[in-house]
């Protein structure tokens, strides 16, 4: 069994949720819009999934949207919101955004819209004074900003965003999928007008997600067809596994703490066996980050190279972020921050998960040592 | 309970669910199918003996398979798709009034960005002609969108004679299949369509899995709907749901194995179902009963009003209409497209029998049928024996 | 037939009716009068047949086309009126009251004000 140090690319479903969702897995249960018995029970599952998701950030129950996953919840806010649009301006977005925010907005500019990336510093956090003159310089209809980062897990300060944001008279999207389940994540809080969440980061099942907004957000849907979601989003809906969401939304909530105490602990072992390495650079290090994610550099590694030795001797970590890996290109993100291709190519991360132990953390140390060790030589 | 509504959804075949659970609940089963390591490898390995499978069914190459969230998502991907790629918003496109919720409301939003439609009615006895939609085509069509066999009333389009004519007029050609699939024999080797909707939850796999067959030769290209990752061949992004992903692969598997043998028996007892409901006077066939699948029988009852028609069945799981229309509770659109009343479209049930369905069931659902509609019709005001 | 279950959650008091409907039928006769109303806009049709005698309503029976809830009202007006005393013909509002029936059915409810108040002038010009 490979030591897993890839919790956010995916994490395992958690045997609770397997649990909740089985009985919808068998037996014929009904499709959700149907009138009859099993339709209705179907129905009810999916309410209740609702309000466990919702409680999860804070947001009200009849704000939470089902989607497909993380993506289709970022292109839905994204284009969803530029479509119902009387007019077009401009939508910003972070330079460090997860490419399914990225890919969604560069789409619209086909459509006429203005679409500009919000500047990051080196340890990735807003430039606030380019930010400024970026809500001052015309109209904006949304800014989508990440609550943390994918790679790096820094985080960020998203009230001091909202409030520019909302003075500028747009709207703010958050996208949640890392920061759900790791921190407390509080919809209202936070300034958020629309919110992406994937339940495959927390324990959940793949396949599934929420997009979260208040009734003031105008918003085209994505899916045309049927009567779902209020007319948001057509087709019948994936019942075992919006269960499963809702389940794993409930967990996340009650072992908050207790997760992130364990994965910070983890997290300060890593951080020091690391520091003991040669050529070490750990990214956003001096930032507030996630208590899970440690992203580093073994310098004059090759990230896809090293992540290949790492994965034979049954380490799984990434090299970023698993949608990017395997083209070869540095990660944009560590671009964004300002960090040069050559290092950026050798970013490693670690993202660690509510099962993880001291063990594995020593054990992966051990098992870097000698590529920076034959660095070194 | 009697579940006669396979056509809304079906329950999930036990060896689909086998099949499934190694991706959900074991411990080197989680991978995310786009990771580089060990796990991520192996959960993609699942997802492209998947995609074959599915290839299989319809006679296309695994690479001809994109997969999605379901049938509604395919259908929008391929018509929004296709005509944002071309850049021809402003094209002509030619669909029926009998499509599924998910093609007229897309072609409807297409309208408000400057598309033109035309909506072909079916004959009365539900079916589109081949000729009806080669008179709608105009010089600038550039799609068709036709569906292969109607979710209420089971007729079969003549997607087959029309689609080498299409061809022939280089006009693509999208086909929702959702209902086809597992019902009757697709062979896209042979048969001239560039797009082609699947849903797994209408054959026996999980709900929230579907696939678009996109034609390689000659290439039909689409705009990406969900952008992000490029995973897909850039056609749909977003991390891959293995254990949904494997499920309706070998949903499709069991669908061809089972397939000729099963339409015989499911036809078989259709019949019988009708013989029976027969036997009360001024019942109308939806659909009529030539150019139906096997499974499928939808009949309206004069003088029993369908609301308490339904509530007269409470073990009998069947649809009065379209199950994804009935939470609007209108009267069903294709049923009017046929020429049928308010009232007796309203008046409707659609029986969709499926792999559990055994014979037994069959006669206790005449019977319940059958003493419902005498028990209102006894009630009725207007109502004369015949 | 047998009881039905309730799947479908319709208010009790219009269950019970819709399902046992006893004074479902039409009567015939010189002394019996027919009354009836419709609401195309529910597709239901109630007709009411009241065999009179010495002034009282003696036999009552409802004939009807349309939901649940219109059947029951059907129900419970010929119920009202086999009750001994004067029939005062009910208000929609009394009507969903006593049967429970919800807003999105109230229809049926205006039903059966309508048709009871097509009865009244019957009621009245008997001996």
């Amino acid at each position: 069994m490979p030591v897993y140090l890839d919790h956010n690319a995916t994490t395992q479903l958690d045997p609770r949720v397997l649990d909740a969702m089985l009985p919808y897995l068998q037996g014929p249960y009904g499709n959700a819009s149907s009138l009859h018995r099993y339709g209705r029970a179907a129905r009810d599952a999916i309410e209740a999934a609702r309000a466990q998701v919702a409680a999860l950030v804070g947001a009200e129950f009849a704000h939470v949207l089902w989607t497909s996953g993380g993506t289709e919840s970022n292109n839905l806010a994204l284009k969803g919101v530029a479509a119902a649009a009387a007019t077009t301006s401009r939508i910003l977005y972070g330079a460090t955004e997860h490419p399914a925010v990225m890919e969604a907005a560069e789409a619209l500019r086909a459509s006429g819209w203005g679409v500009e990336t919000v500047a990051v510093d080196a340890q990735g956090l807003i430039d606030w004074t380019a930010f400024a003159r970026q809500l001052a310089a015309g109209p904006v209809r949304m800014v989508s900003l990440m609550r943390a980062n994918n790679e790096t897990g820094v985080i960020q300060d998203l009230p001091r965003a909202a409030a520019q944001v909302h003075a500028a008279g747009a709207w703010l999207h958050v996208d949640a999928v890392q920061a759900a389940g790791k921190i407390p994540v509080d919809f209202v809080a936070l300034g958020a007008d629309l919110m992406s969440l994937s339940s495959h980061k927390i324990y959940g099942p793949k396949g599934v997600g929420a997009l979260i907004y208040t009734a003031e957000v105008d918003i085209e849907p994505l899916h045309h067809g049927g009567a779902q979601e209020r007319g948001l989003r057509g087709g019948t809906e994936n019942v075992a596994s919006i269960v499963g969401f809702g389940v794993a939304a409930e967990l996340a909530l009650q072992e908050l703490d207790a997760r992130a105490q364990h994965v910070v602990r983890l997290r300060d072992q890593l951080s020091q066996g690391l520091r003991a390495l040669r050529g070490i650079r750990i990214f956003g290090e001096d930032a507030e980050r996630l208590p899970n994610t440690l992203q580093f550099a073994l310098s004059g590694y090759d990230g896809e190279a090293l992540l290949m030795q790492l994965d034979r001797k049954g380490f799984a970590v990434s090299s970023g972020s698993a949608c990017a890996s395997g083209k070869g290109e540095p990660s944009h993100v560590l671009l964004g921050m300002g960090i040069g291709r050559e290092v950026a190519k050798g970013a490693i991360r670690v993202s660690l998960g509510k099962d993880n132990t001291a063990a594995e953390v020593d054990r992966f140390v051990e098992a870097l040592k000698p590529f920076a060790g034959q660095r070194a030589a | 309970m009697i579940y006669l509504d396979h056509a809304a959804t079906t329950p999930l075949d036990p060896q689909v669910r086998e099949a499934m659970l190694p991706w959900l609940g074991s411990e080197d089963g989680y991978g995310n199918p786009a990771s580089e390591h060990a796990l991520g490898l192996s959960a993609r390995r699942a997802v492209e003996q998947a995609r074959a499978q599915v290839a299989a069914l319809i006679g296309a190459a695994a690479e001809e398979v994109v997969w999605t969230s379901g049938a509604t998502e395919s259908n929008n991907l391929a018509i929004k798709g296709a005509l944002e790629f071309r850049g021809q918003t402003r094209a002509h496109i030619v669909t029926s009034r009998i499509e599924h919720k998910a093609v007229l409301d897309t072609c409807r939003y297409l309208e408000t960005r400057g598309a033109r439609v035309s909506y072909l009615n079916p004959d009365a006895d539900g079916r589109v002609s081949g000729q009806a939609v080669l008179d709608a085509l105009q010089p600038d069509t550039v799609l068709v969108s036709l569906m292969w066999v109607n979710n209420e009333t089971g007729v079969i389009n003549p997607v087959e004679a029309l689609a080498p004519q299409l061809r022939a007029r280089g006009i693509l050609f999208h086909v929702d299949a959702v209902q086809a699939a597992g019902r009757l024999p697709i062979d896209l080797a042979q048969l001239p369509i560039d797009l082609l909707s699947l849903s797994a939850h209408k054959c026996y796999g999980p709900k929230g899995a579907g696939a678009l067959f996109v034609r390689k030769r000659p290439r039909a290209r689409l705009a990406p709907q969900l952008h992000g990752g490029g995973h897909e061949q850039g056609m749909r992004s977003g991390t891959l749901a293995t254990h949904q992903l494997v499920g309706m692969g070998e949903a499709c598997r069991l669908a061809q194995a089972l397939l000729p043998a099963e339409a015989e028996r499911l036809r078989e007892l259709r019949d019988r179902l009708w013989a029976r409901l027969s036997e009360l006077p001024r019942i109308h066939r939806n659909g009529g009963a030539e150019h139906t699948v096997a499974a499928l029988l939808n009949v309206s009852f004069e003088g029993a009003e369908g609301e308490s028609l339904r509530a007269m069945l409470p073990s009998l799981a069947v649809s009065s209409g379209s199950a994804c229309s009935s939470a609007t509770r209108e009267p069903s659109y294709v049923l009017r497209a046929l020429g049928r009343s308010d009232e007796l479209a309203g008046s409707s049930l659609r029986f969709s029998l499926g792999r559990s369905t055994r014979v037994e069931q069959i006669d206790a659902a005449a019977d319940q049928v059958m003493a419902a509609v005498r028990f209102l019709r006894e009630l009725s005001p207007d109502w004369v024996p015949a | 037939m047998s009881a039905l279950a309730n799947v479908h959650g319709y208010p009790a008091p219009v269950w019970a009716r819709f399902q046992a409907p006893d004074c479902g039928g039409r009567l015939s006769g010189s002394d019996v009068v027919q009354v009836e109303a419709g609401s195309p806009a529910a597709h239901a049709l109630l007709r009411l047949s009241v065999k009179m005698a010495q002034g009282r309503v003696q036999h009552a029976r409802f004939q009807a086309y349309g939901c649940p809830v219109a059947i029951a009202v059907g129900q419970w007006l010929a119920e009202r009126l086999q009750q001994p005393g004067p029939f005062v013909p009910p208000t929609a509002a009394e009507i969903r009251s006593a049967l429970e029936i919800p807003e999105h059915k109230a229809h049926c409810a205006l039903l059966g004000e309508d048709v009871a108040l097509a009865l009244l002038p019957h009621l009245k010009s008997s001996p």
